[in-house]
């Protein structure tokens, strides 16, 4: 094989051995450690100039303690699930959301849709924990909505949304909906136009050409969106931290809270690689659907 | 104009008076904001015709078949169909279908269910079954059997062309739109399309409305053609009267070849009419056919190539007998095409069959020659 061709085709691969497989490696091997009033906070610690007797009794001291451990107690399952459920529904949330406006840009004028796109992208250009703050400031007893609404006359008692589910929802809703905008704009923005005349004139209503036309058509868009909001949504730290109540166990916080509050890396660590295996699953299933498109094609 | 006069007991249903048109435009016009796409256009297109519009690009044929089909409504005017007024019925209503230009077929969809599609759709809900045989007649009418359940985009061009046709004749439309069905073909196969779908519309005695800017395809396949222009329909006729007897020079430069040769009309005392177009040259002496021509009236005379025969000698018997020297020769295979330089100083294009197959040519470059032609040979052109 010339090198050229060995470089080509071994550059990613050094990509995701670097920042993938390495990174994993190390925290799966802190998840088999026990914890330690120590720097790092754990041991064995892998140790070369011992020689073969050490690295021996290294691989001796490695255990499943700690995947006992998450068993052991309910807090971390339930976090999982709750973690699960709010990615799950802010997912049908954002799709919700997001599909009349990705559908809306795709049959805006050809001259207005890169200035939509900008405004959906614009955002970003802000820090996210900037937006996420803001967030309180409209949600909070005394902030902007609330005022708002009692103002118009529609409550006379300011709602409870900060610190509660509804927060996090509205916050993995906005935080996430240019990724599932994108896909399903970038999908319904190729779909040839006379498909939906063809449609008509084959006897479809206006809605019915929309159901059995436009959106079958814009799954792979709709597919490829939910994956990009519900992969990251599950491991969601910060929204759930900072517009959530202390009931909202997602599972990123209880992870924040091994490793910072507790210095329990060994146990975070488990936590970590769970939720990965958790994550692999949609991620395959993607895959697969993605490959069955690809074979169709 | 002989022909015109045999074509009693050939298909011809517009020229009796007492048939109804299965469609009916009345004075439409379409607006697109200050654009006028079609102005005041009246035709009336009846049962089992295949009806071809021809016209230069952005002429407003594709308008014309999309207000048939109920995708663009009429800005005023009136569209019939069996007599009922059709302007504002939605296209799902209306038993009317188009295949479009792009072909439009359903990508997550395979031929069968492309083809099942409006027949699933209808407003009587039709049993399985016979969705099933309607499908499969299709298949087989279009010979596509071998391709059912493949996707369409992993069949050929034509292929495709021809579930388009089956899907939209699926549904027994009385009117099908056909929007350049064949422009995405190579020529060969073309030419051979073009003979599937007269036979298909035989069989299936469906009416076609056809739109090509290709003249030669409008000529074959068309019982009847309309020549538009900048939204305007010029001439509805016969292919064989619109190549023959063009009411003007637009439509006598669009379909085929013609030399127009522009003068000035005598009419004299015996009601001979003859064409003044050069100081010199003697006058172009032609059958009066169009009696809205006066005496001193300036006339474009139009001549097809094909009806000009070239001569070495002069032959004075003739009544249309000038000189001219030979510029430019197309060898073309089975003719020749001659461009001559009259002394007048117009390039008149001629055509001669080679019905040699092998030795000289007859004539060639710089060559002195007389052309002739009849005095039914050419038309008189007001406009
Ligand atoms: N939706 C529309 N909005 C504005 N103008 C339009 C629209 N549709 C058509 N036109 C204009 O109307 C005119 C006629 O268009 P049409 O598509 O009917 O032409 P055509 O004869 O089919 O041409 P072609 O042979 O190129 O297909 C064109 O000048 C076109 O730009
Ligand atoms: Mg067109």
């Amino acid at each position: 094989m010339n090198i050229r061709r060995f470089t080509l085709i071994f550059t990613p691969y050094f990509w995701l051995i670097a920042l993938f497989l390495i990174p994993f490696i190390i925290v799966f091997k802190i998840s088999l450690s026990d914890p330690a009033l120590a720097i790092p906070p754990y041991t064995p610690n892998f140790d070369l100039s011992g020689g073969w007797s050490a690295i021996g009794t290294f691989f001796s001291q490695l255990d499943f303690e700690n995947y006992e451990f998450l068993l052991t107690d309910d807090l971390y399952w339930k976090s999982y699930l709750t973690s699960i459920k709010i990615a799950f529904f802010s997912t049908v949330f954002t799709l919700i959301v997001a599909f009349p406006i990705a559908y809306g840009i795709a049959k805006a004028p050809l001259h207005l849709r890169p200035m939509l796109m900008m405004l959906i992208i614009l955002p970003f250009w802000t820090s996210f924990l900037i937006r996420v703050y803001s967030w309180i400031g409209i949600l909070a007893n005394e902030g902007i909505l609330n005022n708002f609404l009692l103002w118009i006359g529609i409550i006379d008692q300011p709602l409870r949304l900060i610190n509660t589910n509804i927060a996090v929802y509205i916050g993995i809703v906005y935080t996430y909906l240019p990724f599932m905008i994108l896909p399903i704009y970038a999908n319904l923005e190729k779909m040839d136009s006379s498909l939906i005349e063809a449609a008509e004139d084959l006897g479809c209503s206006r809605i019915g050409a929309f159901w059995s036309i436009t959106l079958p058509m814009a799954k792979s868009g709709i597919v490829a969106g939910c994956m990009l909001v519900f992969i990251p949504a599950i491991g969601e730290f910060v929204i759930p931290s900072l517009l959530g109540g202390s009931s909202t166990n997602m599972i990123g916080k209880v992870l924040w809270g091994e490793f910072f509050s507790n210095r329990d890396w060994p146990v975070a660590s488990s936590v970590a690689v769970v939720l990965l295996a958790i994550l692999m699953i949609p991620i395959i299933l993607f895959q697969r659907h993605q490959q069955k498109e690809n074979m169709n094609e | 104009m002989t022909q015109a006069k045999q074509t009693t007991n050939v298909f011809s249903p517009w020229l009796n008076r007492d048939n109804k048109p299965l469609i009916k435009f009345e004075n439409i016009t379409k607006k697109f904001g200050d654009f006028t796409a079609v102005e005041n256009f009246n035709l009336e297109i009846y049962e089992k015709e295949f009806f071809a519009l021809l016209g230069s690009s952005g002429g407003g044929k594709s308008t014309v078949l999309r207000m048939l089909a109920g995708f663009e409504q009429p800005t005023s005017g009136k569209i019939w169909l069996d007599g009922e007024e059709i302007s504002n019925t939605p296209p799902n209503e209306r038993p009317i279908n188009m295949m479009f230009q792009s072909y439009a077929l359903f990508p997550h969809l395979n031929v069968w269910d492309n083809i099942a599609f409006g027949l699933k759709r209808t407003k009587k809900r039709m049993a399985s079954s016979d969705i099933k045989a309607r499908v499969e007649e299709m298949l087989r009418l279009t010979q596509l059997e071998k391709f059912a359940s493949r996707k369409p985009h992993q069949i050929s061009g034509g292929q495709r062309q021809r579930v388009a046709l089956a899907r939209s004749l699926a549904r027994e439309p009385r009117l099908l739109l056909l929007d350049e069905p064949l422009g995405a073909l190579d020529k060969k196969l073309r030419q051979e399309t073009q003979f599937e779908l007269m036979d298909i519309q035989e069989k299936t005695g469906t009416t076609f409305v056809i739109v090509t800017h290709d003249q030669e395809e409008a000529m074959t396949m068309a019982s009847r053609v309309a020549v538009m222009d900048n939204g305007k329909l010029l001439q509805v006729d016969t292919p064989n009267n619109v190549y023959e007897a063009p009411n003007s020079t637009y439509v006598a430069n669009f379909i085929g070849d013609i030399n127009i040769i522009e003068g000035e009309a005598k009419i004299d005392a015996e009601g001979l009419l003859s064409i003044h177009y050069s100081e010199t040259a003697a006058p172009i002496q032609t059958e009066n056919t169009n009696n809205q021509i006066h005496d001193g009236q300036s006339v474009s005379f139009a001549v097809r190539p094909e009806k000009i025969w070239i001569a070495k000698e002069q032959d004075v018997s003739l009544p249309n007998n000038v000189k001219g020297l030979i510029v430019d020769i197309a060898y073309l295979g089975n003719l020749s095409i001659y461009h001559i330089k009259l002394e007048s100083g117009q390039v008149i294009s001629a055509q001669m069959t080679n019905i040699l197959r092998t030795g000289q040519q007859e004539f060639t470059w710089d060559d002195e020659v007389w052309l002739n032609w009849n005095d039914t040979a050419g038309i008189v052109l007001t406009r």
